[in-house]
């Protein structure tokens, strides 16, 4: 075919189309202006999201390409992160097609933004020494606000477990319109769950052999949390989406059940945890003699511990795939997977039936829930069915002891997985007796206001786990570990002693301290706070009408026993009045014993926390609760000379 | 003849290989020594979890005049779980291939009971390398570490034709055997050593030769080289502590900075020898001085902001704001600009070069006497002034002159008014870099954390107290609390940050000035309740005259301490309530007048002044030391003591005879 002059006008006159259509598409600048905001989305927020419009067109499994196009006025200096632009992508999908504008608040274009000016760097975590996330930069600012930015960008997804989650609103934005489309072959079937929404269901319309479903959400002011209310996941709007079946490298699986998805991890790990003849000969020695499954279980996580260390490693199938448990052997570190994987061999060896989990920690993030398969795992543990009790090993913790699984792994479901498939388990709840912090102290005051104290304290559970990291401190950090933690001001530390229990979740600090100045003189008067170390310290504001709920999250059990020996010639003068505070979410008791014959006092604390969620019309009672506590704490006990 | 040519020739070249300085290199790959092994602890230090048996250093050039630098380290592991050594990750700069990262090795060995050494490689797949932006990363991990392993890395690293040697630092946060840096430099270049530290070295030679095995000296065909060698043994890891500003100005180190290089001709060129020439020279470079010069963005930028104002300190005030507020900074420090200023503009984002150059810039524009200053921020080190070092510079802020009064400005962050410098900034000194003066001036906090408090209260004879407070917060106060402010709930701000999350204080009513006006004093205006106050007992009752900014816990608690202690600004805190006491009470007890020193700058002054029915309590806590030697610490933590102490202090009131008497006589009515 000739290149003739023809040919070229027509390929001239069809990028002019091209680029004519694209201006179509753009924005109106008095659409764009701020005067086009309805008020209501503009009091209180530090940004407007104009228009955030996702389209999804789901191809099938492992295969999807979004287009995303998103509008945000930027109204003051604290919603500029707004313009601070990232856009992760890995190695199953890839970000292209960037582009962008500035305009004023008038509407008029500032500046324009091409896909050559994005920056392409790794996303370190910080933490993982071997990652393969990497992330698209974009730095939109501008002098004065308010501004608008414009946004567009393709990702291209080829492995994928669930689908990209829909989150139009987030803290201290206002909505105007959010729209997100999703397109797919009408054979294909999509579950999803939207939470925080008006409905739960988006709208289905049906196109030829395409089905769309599309959720919107229209002039959404922002959302407010107040002190001690649901955390933001639990009031900010979102929708989940996942399909029926996915592909990720080449690995099919369903997330038809928790059932099924078990089975794709099981298939993914299959063959993964055989050890090697080293390994399993290894395992018979350290096993020698012992019974007792609990037993056997101690000694595997002993190895394990002292064996292995923990590396964070995120890469391979997206973080699904393990090492095998011979690599991991050989290498001595593993990430959580890897070091799961290992003992899950190690104690297959030994013959005790175990299963990896997989699990959510911390308390961010979705939870796992039975009534809507979805993957949001970012962790895993080993899950030990024994007859009598289940035993739970969190392997990466280079000190637990077994069987105990850490407070941010507890109380919530674990898919457990084997050649049968997946199963929901739900990890121990640590109840507030089980995190406590007991202290017996005996106290011997002098007239001039200097005391001796030997104070025995034992942690529990979730209190534990910090003074458990103190006994692997040398004596120099150890020191100044115990110099920080105690409120005290004056005093020297003469003797000390830290530990930690090897089957249990308990350890110890036991001190003896010279305190120089502890009860204030004056005149013939001695004062003194019994309350020595504990302080719970923070005043509520009263609020005019609380809308939320109360969301009281500590669960802890504390009893602090003090017995003071007054000095010689003193008398009691006064004593605080006794006090209980009990409630269903809280229990507080001071209470004052003297005895004559010993020349003692002794003040009994406690103070227990059980997590609750209250209804808004209990905020005064909550507070009430709350800012008693520290009050009462501080009450003086008078001594008086005769 | 001849022979004798040949003879000579032979002898000299025996004589310079068996010279001293060309020593065989302190480490072999792979070779470890049975004391290597046996080693598992280090001296005085039951804080290491690694002991570095070795860190070897190597610089030359290559005949291209790259500098070629290699690295080998040696590491025995005491607890693998809580080194950080067994892990690596480092960073190349890529950009135009201006470093490259070649020839890494790595692996662990671990020695068993039979003395057999089982070394465990580090395999090409387990070594990452990924692209961050302009830097290349490369990371692993060591496998098979356990208490006793010995793990040894080596690497190269050549700088494209950039004539900088890497500096070298003996010292880390683990203890050190052997530390050794060897430099090369051949004949057409000149450097300039800067060894620092307080630790003697073992070796510091610096010498003439002609090659050094392995090290490449045929450049040009030249004979002569700069051989430098420096060693330190046995060194102590030095570690962090609070109230410092940072470690790398105690851990022993060497850089090198060029000072002459030889041209085609053969003439020597010479380079940053004085502080002069280094003012020059960045006077002359593109991102820095050139970027200065005013341009018509930067002219129409500084008329519309600055349109109707004449007074020079409000000009400067609004172009300060404008700088700070517009641009946003980019989170990098750095001595130089990377972009155009007009670019810089047009994207709002800046690093705090451009920003403080933007400043200048536009001060000048404006008619203004304003000037760059060159420092080093807190953390990256205190600046050394015997030579002229330029790399110690990581940061740039701006002198500007009015009528002879001097502002040091820092543009980085809106939050920081006008006239304060940020904390970070505050590093003693800088480098003022003029036309004809450039010269080192001190950069001090001119302007200290500063609150006041006023009180006018009333006590009842429950022991209830009511009445007014005053708050005034200026300097780094104001933006300490303004900061609280705008993060939280303001009653919330009120009880927890002013009243310490006092339980029993009730805020009545609150005002607020200048929250939104960093430059303003931040006035607080209370009106406050608090019940039970006063303890009554008996015919006495003890009030505490301090409701807020009491000292109650001494910040120096721990007895040990290593290094001297340092704050980046002064600290005062003036307070000043009178109190009115009940009808029928009398004082009885005053708390003693003093003043509590621990130096000329740093004391406690405490006045109490009975008026009938009323007294008046002011006190003045002041620290104006921002540097004190270690010695002093155990003074100082006394003072703190005492301190809390004095801040204990109680005014007692006793009944007065006739109220004693009246309620006698009621006690008696109630009888009937």
């Amino acid at each position: 075919m000739k290149i003739t002059l023809r040919a070229i006008f027509a390929v001239l006159i069809l990028l002019l189309l091209q680029s004519f259509e694209r201006a179509e598409a753009g924005i109106k600048k008095d659409d764009i202006a701020i005067t086009a905001i309805p008020l209501q989305l503009i009091l209180g927020a530090d940004a407007v999201v104009r228009e955030d419009v996702r389209l999804l067109e789901y191809q099938r499994p492992g295969r999807a390409r979004m287009e995303v196009r998103k509008v945000i006025t930027i109204l003051n200096s604290s919603g500029r992160d707004h313009g601070d632009i990232s856009l992760f992508y890995n190695q199953f999908s890839d970000v292209s097609r960037i582009s962008g504008a500035i305009y004023d608040s008038s509407g008029e274009q500032i500046r324009r933004f091409r896909n050559r000016d994005a920056e392409d760097r790794q996303a370190f975590d910080g933490i993982s020494i071997i990652q393969d996330s990497r992330v698209k930069t974009l730095e939109m600012f501008h002098s004065s606000y308010p501004y608008t930015i414009e946004l567009e960008y393709r990702v291209d997804y080829t492995g994928f477990i669930n689908l990209p989650a829909f989150m139009p609103q987030s803290q201290n934005t206002s909505v105007q319109y959010s729209r997100y489309e999703i397109s797919m072959p009408a054979d294909q079937n999509l579950d999803y769950k939207a939470i925080n929404f008006e409905q739960n269901d988006p709208e289905i319309t049906r196109d030829g052999n395409l089905k769309k479903m599309v959720w919107e959400i229209r002039n959404a002011p922002k959302v407010k949390r107040e002190r001690f209310g649901p955390a933001w996941n639990n009031l900010l709007p979102y929708v989940l989406v996942r399909s029926d079946d996915f592909n990720m490298d080449r690995n099919t699986g369903s997330l038809r059940s928790w059932e099924d998805f078990g089975m794709w991890m099981h298939d993914l790990w299959d063959g993964r945890n055989e050890i090697s003849d080293e390994t399993r000969q290894e395992v018979a020695f350290i096993t020698e003699g012992y019974e007792d499954p609990h037993d056997i279980i101690r000694v595997i996580y002993r190895y394990i511990q002292n064996h292995t260390r923990y590396v964070s490693i995120q890469l391979g199938i997206g973080g699904f795939q393990t090492e095998t448990a011979e690599q991991t052997q050989r290498n001595r570190y593993g990430d959580c997977k890897a070091l799961t994987n290992l003992m899950h061999g190690m104690l297959t060896a030994a013959g005790i039936e175990s299963y990896p989990a997989l699990i959510r920690s911390g308390s961010r993030g979705v939870v796992t829930s039975p009534d809507f398969v979805f993957n949001s795992f970012n962790h895993t543990v080993v899950f030990i069915p024994l007859e009598q009790d289940t035993v739970w090993v969190e392997t990466t913790s280079s000190n637990f002891p077994p069987g105990y699984i850490g407070s941010g792994n507890a109380n919530r479901y674990a898919l457990v997985f084997n050649e049968n498939g997946g199963t929901l388990v739900k990890t121990p709840d640590y109840k507030p007796r089980d995190n406590f912090q007991l202290r017996e102290a005996t106290v011997h005051l002098q007239a001039d206001g200097s005391a001796t104290a030997g104070i025995q304290t034992r942690y529990g559970g979730a209190r534990h786990e910090r003074i458990r990291n103190f006994t692997r401190l040398a004596s120099g950090p150890l020191n100044r570990a115990l110099y920080d933690d105690i409120s005290l001001s004056r005093f020297e530390m003469n003797n000390h002693e830290v530990g930690a229990a090897l089957l249990e979740p308990e350890a110890w600090i036991n001190l003896d301290l010279d305190i120089s100045s502890y009860a204030r003189s004056m005149g013939n008067r001695l004062f003194f706070n019994p309350n020595m170390l504990a302080s719970n310290r923070g005043q509520v504001a009263e609020t005019q009408e609380r809308t939320q709920a109360i969301h009281q999250n500590n669960s802890y059990y504390d009893v602090d026993e003090f017995t003071y020996h007054i000095p010689e010639g003193y008398r009691i003068e006064t004593l605080p009045g006794n006090v209980i505070l009990d409630e269903s979410f809280g229990y507080f008791e001071t209470e004052y014993i003297v005895d004559e014959d010993s020349g003692t006092l002794t003040f009994r604390r406690t103070l227990k926390l059980i997590p609750e969620i209250l209804p808004p019309e209990e905020f005064g009672t909550f507070r009430n609760f709350v800012n008693s506590i520290p009050r009462h704490d501080s009450a003086q006990v008078v001594l008086v000379k005769g | 003849m001849y022979l004798s040519k040949v003879s000579l020739c032979l002898f000299l070249l025996l004589f310079i290989i068996s010279a001293p300085a060309l020593a065989d290199r302190p480490v072999s790959w792979g070779d470890v020594s049975d004391e290597e092994w046996e080693m598992m602890s280090f001296p005085d230090d039951d804080e290491a979890t690694a002991i570095i048996l070795m860190d070897y250093g190597e610089s030359y050039f290559d005949n291209r005049l790259n500098t070629v630098f290699r690295q080998h380290r040696r590491i025995k592991i005491l607890d693998p779980d809580e080194s950080s050594h067994t892990e690596v990750r480092m960073r190349v700069y890529r950009e135009n291939r201006s470093q490259e990262l070649r020839e890494l090795r790595a692996h662990t060995l671990n020695r068993d009971e039979n003395g057999e050494v089982h070394r465990e490689r580090v395999r090409g797949s387990e070594i990452q390398t990924e692209r961050d932006g302009e830097w290349e990363v490369t990371s692993f991990a060591f496998p098979d570490v356990r208490p006793g392993s010995i793990i040894e890395y080596s690497f190269m690293i050549r700088y494209r034709q950039s004539f900088s040697i890497p500096s070298w630092w003996f010292q880390h946060d683990q203890p050190i055997v052997h530390s050794e840096y060897r430099v090369l430099v051949p004949e057409i270049l000149q450097y300039r050593v800067f060894p620092d530290g307080f630790e003697t070295f073992d070796v510091n030679e610096a010498e003439q030769i002609a090659g050094h095995a392995g090290m490449a000296a045929n450049v040009l065909n030249v004979n002569s080289n700069s051989y430098y060698r420096m060693v330190l043994k046995d060194a102590p890891a030095i570690r962090s502590e609070p109230f410092i500003t940072t470690v790398r100005n105690y851990r022993n180190r060497v850089e090198f900075q060029i000072t002459a290089y030889k041209d085609r001709r053969g003439a020597t060129r010479y380079m940053l020898r004085t502080w002069d020439e280094v003012a020059r020279s960045y006077s002359g470079m593109h991102y820095f001085g050139r970027q200065l010069r005013s341009n018509r963005t930067i002219r129409n930028t500084v008329n519309e902001v600055t349109d109707g104002l004449s007074d020079p300190l409000e000009i400067a005030m609004k172009l300060y704001d404008h700088v700070a507020e517009s641009i946003v900074w980019n989170n990098s420090l750095s001595a130089t600009a990377n972009n155009h200023l007009t670019d810089v503009m047009d994207e709002n984002v800046g690093n705090s070069a451009e920003k403080a150059l933007l400043l200048t810039n536009m001060l000048r524009t404006a008619n203004l006497d304003a000037n760059p200053v060159l420092i080093a921020s807190r953390d990256f080190g205190k600046l050394r002034w015997n030579y002229p070092q330029i790399n110690q510079f990581n940061h740039v802020i701006v002198k500007l002159t009015i009528d002879d009064t001097v502002y040091m400005l820092d543009p980085i962050l809106p939050a920081i008014p006008f006239g304060l410098l940020n904390p970070r900034s505050l590093n003693y000194a800088g480098f003022l870099i003029t036309e004809n003066d450039s010269r080192m001036i001190s950069v001090d906090s001119q302007v200290a954390s500063v609150t006041q408090v006023t009180g006018i209260v009333e006590l009842d004879a429950e022991g209830n107290l009511e009445g007014q407070v005053q708050l005034r917060h200026s300097g780094y106060a104001g933006i300490v609390h303004r900061s609280s402010i705008k993060e939280s709930d303001r009653d919330e701000y009120l009880i927890n940050r002013v009243f310490d999350g006092d339980p029993d204080i009730r805020i009545v009513e609150s005002s607020f000035e200048n929250v939104d006006n960093p430059r303003e004093i931040l006035q607080t205006t209370l009106t406050i309740e608090r019940p039970n106050h006063a303890v009554v007992a008996g015919d006495m009752m003890y009030v505490n005259p301090y409701l807020l900014n009491r000292i109650t816990s001494n910040p120096f608690r721990n007895p040990v301490r290593n290094f001297p202690i340092e704050f980046p600004f002064g600290f005062e805190s003036l307070y000043s309530v009178t109190i009115t006491i009940p009808d029928g009470y009398e004082i009885d007890y005053l708390p003693e007048q003093q003043l509590f020193r621990f130096s000329d700058n740093t004391s406690y002054l405490v006045q109490t002044m009975p008026m009938g029915q009323m007294v008046q309590i002011t006190s003045r806590l002041i620290r104006s030391d921002v540097f004190l030697e270690a010695e002093e610490y155990h003074d100082l933590r006394t003072y703190y003591d005492e301190l809390v102490n004095l801040h204990e202090e109680q005014i007692v009131l006793r009944k007065t005879d006739e109220s004693l008497q009246e309620s006698v006589t009621e006690t008696g009515s109630e009888g009937e």
